[in-house]
């Protein structure tokens, strides 16, 4: 099955922007003043830093959608994306909110206006419910335990906590509309339960050694440095990303891999909305293919993104990681055609990857104990292969004891994200 | 690869998928590319994506048609959340062709009440929780 590095390419906004200058001009012509459009711009500060307090976004410009006339400032965009996906401390205002539910004198007030209970005093509506609110009480304590069964996972959890957190609210507001208490409850209990059914149907992969710690940094990149000068110092994950044809106000995939909750590694769609302003946002695929180094990126030949504005992005990760976590897979199957030549293996599913081997048209294929990836290749990426990563498969890397989502060992790992040009020059860039 | 084993043995993930898209179109014309083995599949397997969840519905929303009956309330709960955020367009399209005639807000509404009354399969359930912690209700129509 042929794959290549932008199949699940998320839409984006525009073309590269090459500079400030043509940054500037682009945002006048979206309709908007000038003096109101440097507000949007973090100003620039040049050279590494240790550990800052907020990252550094250098050049970075305002997250544009693809319709005219609309800008979100970077900043916006990050605090809102942060607030629509949480972790697990999310779920404290449920469990505070079910304890308060679960003291029987607040959980008769809570339903009191019901139909149901109309004409009731407070003690008879209390001997009817009485024992809901043991029931709640209990559900709370399993949700204060999921909670630290998901902590441990981090942000690698925060699309089926907004599903859940989606279900409380619901819930809730039909119990103030009259939902009868022991329904309340069963909802929830179901809905807990298959949150946490979710969770655990995601494959587990042992990395032996593996830990997200990571060693000493190096120089930062610098504005219009050639990539390749750049992945002297860095191993780089890189990819093309074009703007959907039928959707003009979705954010670009670019700019939602310079947030810091994404750290490089976008997993949701997001457009703003034109008319309220508000920011939509949605799961993506459950994968993503980068190339390693920009070369395959830019080379990449794809039916969308050749048609629309493409722009660039790379990952920079520590230098020698990919060789680190990467099953190298390029040519170890020898081609059917009696020439002898190799060819890449296929992708491994998770389950494959889970249990280290798999099985490519007869010839197996072993995963090394510490590898938590594969390195193929297709077209574009034949001279420096390709990486997928995934959002539903876990990884439990042995070196550090952390257990994670695959995709939040790429961000926790990673050190920073560039924008380049199709001349392979870096326009914008950030540094966690 | 034939269609059973890209469904069935699936070697990456999007083999099932693309797979299971050439099942739902094959059934517009061809009721028997639906064999014992997919349909079992079809019908038991528990998925957590939206566009795969979307088109599985929809192999089963035309298997109900071709056989001249409505599709049950768990196969439109399968569908739903291709309304609200799924991108692709021709799942999106069948989706809208699906609910034709049907409230999207009316069912989220049938799923939560089936849910409560315990009245699906294991099956039905799992996508009822799975779409109605999914799909925003207000932005059905």
């Amino acid at each position: 099955m042929m794959q290549n590095p932008n199949k699940s390419l998320p839409p984006s906004s525009e073309k590269p922007v090459e500079d400030d200058k043509t940054s500037s001009k682009r945002d006048v012509v979206r309709g908007k003043e000038l003096d109101e459009q440097q507000k949007l711009v973090t100003p620039v500060e040049e050279g590494p830093k240790k550990e800052p307090e907020k990252p550094e976004r250098g050049h970075q410009t305002p997250a544009t959608p693809s319709g005219a006339k609309l800008v979100v400032s970077m900043d916006d965009l990050e605090a809102e994306i942060g607030k629509q996906l949480q972790g697990a401390d999310s779920l404290d205002t449920i469990i505070s909110r079910l304890t308060a539910l679960s003291d029987l004198t607040t959980l008769v007030q809570a339903v009191k206006g019901q139909k149901a209970f109309a004409n009731k005093t407070d003690k008879e509506i209390g001997e009817a419910i009485g024992a809901q609110a043991v029931f709640i009480g209990r559900l709370a304590t399993d949700v204060g335990k999921f909670k630290s069964e998901v902590a441990t996972l981090g942000r690698g959890a925060v699309h089926e906590l907004r599903g859940f957190q989606k279900a409380w609210a619901d819930a809730h507001d039909k119990l103030s509309k009259g939902m009868p208490v022991a329904v309340f409850v069963k909802l929830m209990q179901k809905q807990l339960q298959s949150v946490k059914d979710e969770l655990t149907s995601k494959p587990v992969m042992e990395v032996k050694g593996g830990t997200t710690a990571k060693g000493q940094g190096a120089e930062g990149p610098k504005k219009d440095e050639a990539m390749s000068e750049l992945e002297k110092r860095f191993d780089v994950l890189a990819r093309k990303s074009a703007p959907p044809p039928d959707d003009k106000n979705n954010i670009s995939e670019v700019d939602l891999a310079f947030l810091s909750p994404m750290r490089g590694f976008p997993d949701i769609f997001a457009s703003l909305d034109k008319d309220t302003k508000q920011v939509d946002v949605s799961k993506a695929n459950e994968e993503k293919v980068f190339s390693i180094g920009s070369g395959g990126a830019l080379g990449f030949k794809g039916e969308l993104s050749d048609k629309a504005g493409a722009r660039f992005y790379g990952v920079l990760m520590p230098k020698g990681w990919i060789a680190k976590y990467g099953e190298e897979l390029r040519e170890r199957v020898t081609k059917s055609d009696k020439s002898g030549d190799k060819r890449s293996a296929r992708a491994p599913n998770g389950k494959e990857m889970a249990q280290k081997r798999f099985d490519d048209e007869g010839h197996e294929i072993t995963i090394g104990e510490g590898k938590a990836f594969g390195i193929r290749a297709e077209e574009s990426t034949k001279e420096h292969g390709q990486v997928d990563v995934h959002r539903d498969r876990h990884v439990n890397l042995t070196g550090s004891g952390e257990q994670l989502s695959h995709l939040e060992l790429f961000r926790k790992s990673s050190m920073g994200v560039v924008e380049f040009s199709d001349k392979g020059l870096v326009i914008n860039r950030r540094m966690w | 690869m034939d269609l059973e084993n890209l469904i069935l043995e699936p070697h990456e993930g999007h083999d099932r998928r693309m797979g299971l898209r050439t099942l739902w179109q094959s059934l517009r014309s061809d009721a028997s590319a639906l064999t014992p083995a997919l349909e079992r599949f079809v019908s038991e397997h528990k998925s957590y994506d939206i566009e795969e969840a979307a088109v599985l519905g929809l192999i089963l929303e035309r298997r109900a048609r071709l056989a001249g009956q409505e599709p049950s309330l768990g196969v439109f709960a399968r569908i739903l959340p291709m309304l609200d955020g799924g991108l692709d367009q021709e799942l999106r399209q069948g989706a809208v062709d699906a609910f034709a005639g049907r409230s999207p807000r009316t069912t989220f509404d049938a799923l939560y009440d089936a849910i409560a009354e315990d009245s699906l399969s294991t099956i039905d359930e799992h996508y009822a929780l799975w779409a109605t912690r999914t799909v925003d209700q207000d932005r059905l129509s």
